[in-house]
């Protein structure tokens, strides 16, 4: 672990919430754009979605800096964060510093304490780990939250915890077919029809538009039925290996131009051994 | 036809390992095959000596080599006893030239699209109530010496005697 990290460690566990502040304000953490302020003041959906998107950077560094203490239970972590926004919005934490991008991030970091005490008390964590508890000071101004905006807020977080969990599930899928077919970016890129600059974006975790779902999918199902029938350190070779039958094309060629069907058809008529089970 | 012979003996058929009913001629009544059009009379086919089998594998996974294919996705073998009669004889010029083929056969016939010929040649040999064919395999590359060596017999299942299961070898023991 790194000095920054190590610092940044010991203030999410032990810091006060005016140190932690801080760090979250040296790092550039704290929500930005005054999304939080708007949420409050607003209360829609729009304003609730922005309010998410804007405490996620810091979710998500929270997370990273105590995976290794709970690296079983990190992505509960990441997912319970997103979704406790709303209680942290509801709680007394607002209005408690001196503005509400600060009255997130301290809330955001009372919850991870509080959760990460919770798993010492019931041995998921040990106890030599220090962690003090942090509770909200004096309101100076309280905010009533409608029990809309209670639901905008749980919805956007549950929806963009689901969409970076998808991410995460597709850029596993790219991952593997790569690994699979042994191929470039550049390949991959030919084979899913884009652009090589958007394999290298979704490999460094930009967005991927949902409409691409169903090509990688595709693509990963014709894959994993080659891999059926060939061993996968011989895959790469396989694909690349022009085939009489199929007109001197290799079978990357195929997957390219998504015949995906007909070349299921062809290694299924080969390996069935012209007899039938 | 009046060019035929007995076979008594063993008959080799590969099978998918995942096949839990080895004597089944359904793929080819299905599909067809080199003596039967898809949709007509069921037709077993088998070669007279291992190695010809394994010769048939290889060529049938080209340009794949045995050790690239996962081992549960190669042949087993299924050991078969034949005690046939009337049976077609096309080994030889004789029974060649009855049924209008030539007497390089099989060359120049080793794909489907040949089999339009030897399905119609199949049908007038089935029609005729023969048992079986036997004909030179078009995976060996000569056609003398030893039958087993170079040979194929294409069972008529509906009229031919039951044959009797012997073995299943797992790939890994005969491949």
């Amino acid at each position: 672990m790194s000095q920054t990290q190590d610092s940044g460690l010991e203030t999410l566990l032990r810091a006060t919430s005016t140190n932690a502040l801080a760090w979250f304000e040296t790092h550039n953490l704290l929500p930005s754009g005054g999304a939080a302020t708007r949420f409050l003041n607003h209360q829609t959906w729009m304003s609730a979605v922005r309010l998410v998107s804007a405490a996620d950077p810091l979710i998500h560094v929270c997370v990273n800096l105590v995976r290794d203490l709970v690296p079983e239970q990190a992505d509960t972590l990441e997912e319970l964060l997103h979704v406790q926004l709303a209680r942290i919005c509801a709680s007394g934490w607002v209005g408690s510093r001196a503005t509400r991008e600060e009255d997130v991030a301290i809330g955001i970091t009372a919850e991870l304490r509080d959760w990460l005490l919770e798993r010492i008390r019931i041995g998921q964590l040990s106890p030599a780990v220090t962690i003090t508890a942090l509770a909200p000071g004096p309101v100076s101004s309280s905010v009533q939250l409608q029990a809309d905006a209670i639901t905008y807020v749980v919805m956007a977080g549950v929806d963009r915890h689901l969409d970076e969990a998808r991410a995460h599930e597709y850029l596993l899928k790219l991952n593997r077919i790569r690994s699979a077919l042994g191929i470039t970016a550049a390949e991959l890129a030919r084979l899913l029809r884009v652009s090589r600059e958007a394999i290298r974006k979704w490999e460094r975790g930009d967005t991927m538009a949902p409409e691409r779902w169903p090509d990688i999918d595709g693509l990963l199902e014709a894959v994993e039925m080659l891999l059926r029938y060939f061993k996968p350190e011989h895959l790469p070779s396989v694909v690349r290996r022009p085939i009489p039958a199929l007109n001197n094309d290799a079978p990357i060629e195929w997957l390219a131009s998504r015949r995906f069907d007909e070349l299921a058809t062809f290694f299924d008529e080969k390996f069935n051994y012209g007899t039938t089970a | 036809m009046q060019t035929t012979t007995t076979y008594s003996g063993a008959a080799f058929r590969c099978i998918p390992s995942s096949s839990t009913t080895p004597l089944s001629t359904d793929y080819s009544v299905a599909y067809g095959g080199r003596w039967n059009a898809a949709g007509t009379y069921p037709t077993m086919y088998t070669f007279l000596s291992t190695q010809l089998a394994q010769q048939w594998v290889s060529a049938n996974l080209s340009p794949y080599s045995l050790d690239e294919v996962q081992p549960e996705r190669l042949p087993d073998l299924l050991v078969l006893d034949l005690e046939l009669d009337n049976v077609a004889d096309l080994t030889g010029n004789a029974g060649l030239g009855e049924v209008g083929l030539p007497r390089t056969y099989p060359a120049g016939y080793a794909g489907t699209s040949a089999w339009t010929v030897t399905q119609s040649v199949g049908a007038i040999i089935h029609d005729a109530g023969h048992t079986s064919v036997l004909t030179r395999s078009a995976t060996a590359s000569e056609w003398s010496g030893q039958v087993e060596a170079w040979a194929e017999i294409a069972i008529f299942t509906d009229h031919a005697p039951k044959p009797t299961f012997t073995e299943r070898i797992p790939a890994g023991d005969w491949l």
